[in-house]
């Protein structure tokens, strides 16, 4: 596989949004769409239009805030910030993920015979 | 709480579309630029740099598109906007949208009223207190039951129910009169009850002003008091609230009134056996009464009405086992009758008020149902048409991607917004209808004024007009289910055939159209025919030209037999003398009120007991009685004043064959059940009248001296001169020159009184067979349009059959030739339908048997003429067709 990007799927990509406001604190749309591809050493094919839909989602679950303010060249940008609620929900999905992860690893390496 | 806050985002988002779309394209232009600032920034020239940020974003228009879909709900906002195109569609085809709502809301309407009268009359419960356990007490004599299947109650037997009967929780006893109300402003003669003071609290309904009747009100004496009913107070009272305690002055005596009924309270107990005196029983006053046990005999006096609330969990039938058991006990009594059983005969009180009118109103729910199914297969079939020629454009979507569900919403939203239009607009309707079915419903359809529009006949209308869509809704939708979108985009979509299924669902159609309205059309003629049997039946009197009026003799003035008889006596002299009158006679009853007052007959000599004595219905008349009615006396004469003081009589034709049968009558004579009345002599012979109603029977009458035992209230029938209504004010002056204080009521003329009686079957007949004509005006107009759309769809294959030399009307006859068969097929079912309905019919019709061949001949043959007429002009259209241009056209 290597250096093919894989595809992401709707879910997962709110929960990497959730995650990247949550350590980069408040960015606009194209900011975070850049972090994940970069904090995934390009591996992540991101169409980046699919981000708005992901922010507009997550902001209709009170998940994320957005506010308009400016950028740093003073440039006027929509900016987008984790909200408590969003906070508990990015834990919980957090959870989730991994026990998935831990349960499709045993399933995939468990051996034959068992 | 998280959905709720998500639903209401979603809602915001759908009403912000502009606001959002534009704030969208404000980021990305911003993501655009920052993104091109990068690759800048990275070294990559300037139009290289902004192709790549274009092609990392993935293209504009498909990120606001899935922003479009993430933010709304996709399914609802296609949803609005094919109603958006729904009713611009509607607006467009402004003549289809005018007519289908038109139609829709002529049958919604229709039919909610019906529903509305049937609601009202058989399911509503009757108002008074936990009315499902109010039955009405009847008594039966089987050896009696040839001249009365149920007699009223006798007030000594109910004595005895009252303290024996345990499945019944309380009995009340009802005697009817007429009491002259006086004192204030007019004498107003009204229908009154005495009755035992329990009533109320059988019935369970509350006084809206002052109280009802108490026990202590006839425990030790009948007290002066009454209570009277919303609309007396309302007409007489002016609805004043100081009247409770006041004095009214009845039939000369004094009353304190105690109380008034409520608003919705109905009388609906009779003394009558008849059923067509019901509606008009309208008891304005109640009065308590004190029963003495001693007032009656163990025998006879069947007089009163009896109503009696059950106990929790009986039936009526329950009771009526333990009355019979009571009922054997009491006619162990019986002293000089011979055999004679009694029994009890005790229904719920709604199905004995309303007896005799379920079938009526059934049918008529089934015609007008009937008539809404025909406009819906109608509509139906227009809308059919309408979604075939736009079949072009349903392929170009199906193309395009659009679902099933999407492609056939357009037309069921269009069926819908017709639907839900015509319910509103319907039940509008209905309210209107209702108001003049309450002023014009035929007396003898009990309950009616008790009919309105509630919330069922509501939610009736929606649910009726969602089945009407659903039913012209989906026919169209069939048909778009199988588009195939290379088919219908071939250049020459237009000469695209349909399938065959899709003709062969319109036929249908077609047929089963044909087939309800010769059904419907048949039930009509049989009763219009009924009601021409009816009109032209040997009434055995005439009333043309005969005014009726009843006057009522004060007990205070005219107490005994022989100041009534001088009255009357002078009056009839004096009317007598009267231009415009001819002749002017008296009669305790009148022909056709539903009124009945049976006796035995006793014939000289006979010692039979009294069961097996004839019984047979008496009247009171006076010499010129049968001049006036035109009761022609076939045999001996007349009644005269020169009989006075002997007591002489004149019987009917069948009273003579069923008492004195193969003998002549005249000459003989007989007594009356009470021994000491002294004995009457026959002198005449009189022709047979339908007294009990015109479809009825004649019945055996005893027509005695009018002096044997004055009635004090009489009727007075008149045969006029001149026109009978210009008679009223001299019969009235008449009167009142000799007695201003004796009421003068019920002024009518005999034509009225009949067409009174016969008026329910008018009405129904009436309504049926408007019905009737809608529904064939309905079903012709489908099966025009469908064979007007048939032929035009032909055009090419007509025009070249005529250019290959085929004659006009072998191809006019080719073009309709398809339009027939249906309607030949519906003609059979529906007459095949007819005949099978014949028996549920047989007790509606007067004289006609249920499969009348004139009625089915004429029906048939209205149906071909109107299918006739129908297919005319599209094979007119047909055969002149110019062929050079159909085959050109293209």
């Amino acid at each position: 596989m290597g250096k093919s990007k894989l595809e992401l799927l709707q879910g997962t990509l709110d929960l990497l949004v959730l995650q990247t406001l949550a350590t980069m604190g408040p960015m606009h749309g194209y900011g975070i769409a850049r972090r994940i591809e970069q904090v995934s050493g390009n591996q992540i094919l991101l169409n980046q239009g699919t981000i708005y839909a992901s922010l507009v989602r997550l902001q209709q679950h009170g998940w994320i805030s957005a506010a308009w303010g400016a950028s740093d060249n003073n440039r006027k940008a929509k900016y987008y910030s984790l909200t408590e609620l969003g906070l508990k929900q990015l834990s919980e999905e957090r959870h989730t993920w991994q026990r998935l992860n831990a349960v499709i690893g045993m399933v995939l390496t468990a051996p034959a015979g068992e | 709480m998280g959905w709720l806050r998500f639903a209401f985002e979603k809602i915001r988002a759908l009403a912000g579309r502009d606001r959002l779309d534009r704030e969208l394209d404000e980021e990305l232009k911003i993501h655009l630029e920052i993104s091109t600032a990068d690759y800048i920034a990275r070294g990559v020239p300037q139009a290289e740099a902004r192709k790549r940020a274009l092609m990392d974003l993935g293209g504009i228009d498909l990120a606001r598109e899935i922003h479009r879909e993430t933010r709304g709900v996709p399914w609802l906002e296609g949803l609005w906007q094919d109603s958006k195109y729904a009713l611009r569609a509607l607006r467009n085809d402004a003549r289809f949208t005018v007519m289908a709502l038109a139609v829709l809301t002529l049958g919604i309407g229709a039919n909610t009223a019906v529903f509305s009268i049937v609601n009202g009359v058989l399911r509503r419960p009757l108002p008074y207190g936990h009315s499902e356990r109010l039955v009405s007490i009847q008594e039966v004599i089987p050896q009696l039951a040839h001249v009365a299947p149920v007699l009223p109650v006798n007030g000594r037997h109910y004595l005895d129910w009252a303290r024996n009967a345990r499945t019944l929780e309380s009995l009340a006893l009802i005697r009817t009169a007429e009491l002259n109300l006086t004192g204030a402003g007019e004498p107003e003669r009204l229908q009154a009850a005495k009755v035992t003071a329990n009533l109320f609290d059988v019935l369970g309904v509350p006084a809206q002003l002052g109280r009802t009747l108490v026990p202590d009100d006839s425990a030790r004496e009948e007290s002066r008091v009454a209570v009277i009913t919303d609309s007396l107070w309302r007409g007489r009272f002016a609805s004043s609230r100081q009247l409770i305690g006041q004095t009214v002055e009845l039939n000369g005596a004094a009353y304190v009134v105690v109380g008034v009924l409520g608003r919705d309270f109905r009388p609906y107990f009779r003394t009558s056996m008849n059923v067509q005196s019901a509606g008009k029983y309208q008891i304005e006053v109640y009065t308590p009464w004190k029963i003495d046990e001693n007032e009656w005999g163990w025998a006879g006096e069947h007089n009163y009405a009896c109503v009696g609330r059950m106990k929790a969990g009986v039936t009526p039938r329950q009771v009526q086992a333990e009355l019979d058991v009571l009922q054997a006990g009491i006619a162990t009594r019986f002293e000089n009758t011979g055999k004679m059983d009694l029994l009890s005969n005790v229904t719920a009180l709604q199905d004995h008020v309303v007896v005799g009118s379920r079938k009526e109103l059934l049918l008529l729910l089934a015609a007008v149902g009937a008539v809404l199914l025909i406009a819906s297969f109608n509509l139906g079939n227009l809308m059919l048409v309408r979604a075939l020629a736009r079949r072009r454009e349903a392929a170009v979507r199906a193309a395009l991607g659009a679902t099933r569900f999407r492609l056939a919403s357009r037309s069921v939203l269009e069926g819908l917004y017709l639907a839900l239009s015509a319910a509103g607009l319907g039940a509008v309707l209905a309210y209107q209808l209702l108001v003049w079915f309450r002023i014009s419903a035929p007396s003898g359809l009990p309950r009616a004024d008790e009919v309105s529009l509630d919330w069922l006949s509501v939610l009736f209308a929606v649910g009726v007009s969602l089945a009407a869509a659903v039913i012209f809704g989906l026919i169209p939708f069939r048909s778009l289910w199988r588009v195939h979108p290379q088919e219908a985009l071939r250049a020459g979509g237009r000469s695209a055939t349909e399938s065959r299924s899709g003709v062969l669902l319109r036929e249908t159609i077609v047929g089963i159209e044909v087939a309800l309205s010769v059904c419907l059309l048949i039930v009509a003629g049989l009763l219009v025919n009924s009601f021409r049997r009816l009109q032209e039946v040997d009434r055995g009197f005439r009333p043309e030209k005969v005014l009726t009026a009843e006057v009522s003799l004060p007990a205070t003035r005219y107490g005994d037999d022989e100041k009534r008889r001088r009255f009357l006596s002078e009056l009839l002299r004096q009317l007598n003398e009267q231009p415009e009158i001819s002749s002017a006679g008296v009669s305790s009853l009148l022909p056709l009120r539903g009124q009945i007052w049976t006796d035995i007959v006793r014939p000289e000599g006979d010692k039979r007991p009294i069961a097996e004595l004839p019984i047979v219905p008496y009247r009171a008349v006076s010499a010129e009685y049968f001049e006036a009615m035109g009761i022609p006396i076939a045999a001996g004469r007349s009644l005269q004043e020169s009989d006075y003081p002997r007591l002489t009589a004149v019987i009917s034709a069948r009273a003579a064959a069923q008492i004195w049968p193969g003998q002549n009558p005249i000459g003989k004579r007989f007594s009356r059940a009470m021994a000491d009345s002294g004995f009457f002599e026959v002198v005449g012979i009189a022709g047979d009248v339908r007294s009990a109603g015109l479809d009825l029977q004649p019945e055996p009458t005893v027509y005695s001296a009018l002096w044997a035992r004055v009635p004090r209230t009489a009727a007075i029938a008149v045969r006029t001169r001149v026109g009978p209504r210009e008679a009223a004010a001299t019969l009235r002056k008449t009167v009142w020159s000799q007695d201003p204080l004796v009421p003068v009521s019920a002024v009518q003329t005999m034509q009225e009184i009949e067409d009174d009686s016969t008026a329910p079957r008018r009405f129904l007949m009436m309504l049926v067979a408007g019905f009737s004509l809608a529904a064939l005006l309905i079903a012709g107009l489908g099966t025009y349009s469908v064979l007007a759309y048939t032929t035009s769809r032909r055009r090419q294959e007509i025009g070249i059959r005529l250019v290959l030399g085929a004659s006009p009307p072998s191809v006019a006859w080719m073009a309709v030739r398809q339009g027939v068969v249906p309607v030949v097929i519906g003609v059979a079912a529906g007459v095949a339908g007819a005949l099978a309905l014949g028996g549920i019919l047989s007790s509606l019709l007067f004289e006609v048997v249920p499969n009348d061949p004139i009625t089915f001949v004429a029906v048939t043959a209205l149906m071909s003429a109107a299918a006739g007429m129908a297919c005319f002009v599209p094979a007119r259209r047909a055969a002149a067709m110019d062929p050079a241009e159909t085959v050109r056209y293209e």
